[in-house]
């Protein structure tokens, strides 16, 4: 549909008629989002802010929630570890599910589609099922509590998520681009670097994106397979539930800086997010 | 630049049984322009594919100029290929796409730049050089893609169907630029269609293969005139060629109780042959001569000539006869013709085999 389209309906109706729909766009939008809202203020009060009765949007903002639980409480640290692994494993993961998902876009064996669907079967089962046996796997050879257990975990989903995603774009890219830059002197190393991945870079941001948001996120495997020096952002925020009361307000802070930097970066790539969801159905040029 | 030569060059898919190309054997000239044409899976893309690389070679051989290349990686044959679909790098600028090949020969810019601006210039691009492929149209585009076979000046160009993507009007214009730029840079050419008049109108000779097999290689007029067995006979020629079933009686041609005059060729004194009558070649004679009758069902009328397509009550005959008429007018719907031919008019094949019989 181009944009010059006018739905006919839509012309038809008022401007009353546009201006309820707006409010109602608006209402759900903040109904949705009021939780957000709630969390990021929550985490600008200071304690009687939080627990009286009439809350109020005005009030006296304060730093001190996210002085006292990065720096006192040690959640730079939970930063820091969140960070290392969501780039470790969204890293790996594109690095060795691009060239697999090129490979399985471009040659055709007998054991291609057996091969994808047990990539996929992987995926099938709920991560409870396969969160024991990877504590106990851990524990065996004698990781547990470090990094790579954790990106370990996460790469079981990341890899098999990295070659589908990335086989739908590289699908998308006709084989013949491949083959006129080996007929330009490529070998097929070259031809896939200089022709095929250029092309296919917003495929792999959209990958990377989900890759980030998906590990960031993540809570069960990290959870079982952390340390409390290698412990997340969202396993660490159950420590503020202690025997001498409940911080909101940490909490309030350690979960903004959870969400927020996400939203921000989902927002700026949302481009990409889309290109990303419909896949290569739309790439016919 | 060379000649090619493919020898007993065969393609097997895995999974198959029957090959794709099979026992290919066939010799290119040096500056030569070849059209391999067929129906559809006929085997003629992948006998290019073959020779660029990009398909293997199970058994059999395949040289350019004294080189053996069925080993080779595409890229050191030194072939350029025109794809059906272009194939332009779209993330490139159409000079940058055109002097790919050169970058990744590592020339210099400066040469570069000339080689790209030459061939800009021989096919009318030079204002599109800073453009992107999604900016052209499909014409231009392309050129773009004859330009990014130019510039490389390499032994063999392989062209793919170039034309399949474009207009009718633009296709006829573009068949005679490539021919003449093919005549004008004297680069060996293979040259892939589905379309027999293409092959016609732009070979120096012409392959006609089928089911894998090659059929017949020969200069458009010589397949046109004899064609060597029924299968070239019914593909070259629009409208197609009229195959008749009839028998050789003690030498004589017959079809149904039609006797063709004419001295008998060198064929066995009896059996059952296809009698190929172009639409050209037939007489329309007065009812009461010896002939065959067809009953006018349409009149096709091209301005130059027409031709029309009639039923005949003769069982020996196909129901359908298309006969060429050259005066305007002269034929109309419903009419009744009674058509003849001379024995050295018209093609005789052995019904069985397929092949020519007539010399």
């Amino acid at each position: 549909m181009t944009a010059t389209t006018v739905n006919p309906k839509a012309r038809r109706m008022g401007r009353t008629g546009r201006m309820l729909i707006a409010l109602v766009v608006v209402a759900l939008f903040l109904a949705y989002l009021s939780p957000v809202i709630w969390l990021v203020m929550s985490s600008f009060k200071n304690r009687v802010d939080i627990f009286t009765t009439s809350p109020t949007v005005f009030f006296k903002p304060t730093l001190d929630n996210y002085t006292v639980a990065f720096q006192d409480k040690g959640f730079g640290a939970n930063l820091q570890n969140s960070v290392i692994i969501a780039v470790i494993s969204s890293a790996v993961a594109l690095l060795v599910g691009i060239p697999a998902a090129y490979r399985l876009s471009r040659h055709g064996s007998r054991f291609q589609g057996a091969f994808l669907l047990a990539l996929l079967s992987a995926r099938l089962l709920p991560a409870m099922v396969l969160s024991v046996p990877l504590f106990v796997l851990a524990n065996k050879v004698g990781l547990s509590g470090t990094y790579l257990a954790v990106v370990a975990a996460h790469l079981t989903f990341a890899i098999p998520f990295t070659v589908w995603m990335m086989r739908g774009f590289f699908l998308a890219v006709p084989t013949s681009l491949d083959e006129a830059a080996r007929l330009d002197g490529c070998s097929e190393t070259a031809a896939f670097f200089r022709v095929v991945l250029p092309l296919t870079k917003g495929g792999i941001a959209a990958t990377a994106i989900f890759l980030l948001i998906n590990s960031w996120n993540e809570f069960l495997f990290a959870l079982i397979l952390t340390s409390r020096d290698t412990a997340t952002l969202p396993v660490g925020i159950p420590n503020l539930l202690t025997p001498i009361g409940t911080f909101w307000g940490q909490i309030a802070a350690v979960a903004t800086v959870t969400v927020v930097p996400i939203c921000i970066f989902a927002f700026a790539v949302q481009k990409y997010m889309v290109a990303g969801l419909t896949g290569g159905a739309l790439a016919n040029e | 630049m060379a000649g090619i030569s493919f020898r007993d060059a065969t393609r097997r898919y895995a999974g198959t049984n029957a090959a794709a190309v099979s026992g290919l054997n066939l010799e290119i000239h040096d500056g030569e322009f070849m059209v391999l044409v067929g129906p559809s899976g006929c085997g003629k893309s992948t006998t290019l594919r073959m020779l660029a690389g990009l398909e293997e070679v199970d058994t059999g051989e395949i040289y350019i100029g004294d080189r053996e290349v069925s080993q080779l990686p595409p890229a050191a044959r030194d072939i350029a290929m025109v794809f059906q679909n272009y194939a332009l790098y779209p993330h490139m600028t159409v000079g940058d796409n055109m002097g790919f090949a050169l970058r990744m020969a590592k020339v210099p810019k400066s040469e570069r730049d000339r080689k790209i601006q030459e061939a800009a210039k021989l096919l009318g691009l030079e204002e599109y050089l800073d453009r992107k492929p999604k900016q052209l149209s499909g014409g231009q585009r392309q050129r773009v893609a004859m330009g990014r076979a130019i510039v490389r000046e390499p032994s063999v160009f392989c062209m793919d169907e170039p034309l399949s993507n474009l207009d009718a009007k633009m296709r006829v214009r573009t068949r005679t630029d490539i021919a003449s730029l093919q005549r004008e840079l004297g680069v060996t050419t293979v040259y892939v269609t589905h379309d027999q008049v293409e092959a016609m109108t732009m070979g120096d000779r012409v392959a006609v293969m089928n089911e894998g097999v090659l059929q017949q290689v020969d200069t458009p007029l010589a397949l046109y005139d004899r064609p060597a067995n029924l299968f070239v006979a019914g593909f070259i020629g629009s409208p197609q060629m009229n195959l008749l079933d009839g028998v050789i009686d003690d030498g004589a041609v017959r079809v149904g109780g039609y006797t063709l005059s004419g001295t008998p060729g060198s064929w066995p004194r009896n059996g059952r042959v296809t009698i190929g009558v172009r639409p050209e070649a037939w007489r329309i004679v007065p009812a009461e001569e010896d002939g065959i009758s067809i009953e006018v069902n349409v009149v096709e009328e091209l301005g130059a000539d027409g031709f029309a397509y009639g039923t005949s009550s003769n069982e020996a005959t196909p129901h359908h006869v298309i006969v060429r008429v050259a005066n305007r007018y002269s034929v109309r719907k419903g009419d009744v013709l009674r058509l003849a031919v001379d024995l050295d008019k018209a093609h005789v094949f052995d019904t069985e085999t397929g092949q020519r019989l007539s010399t």
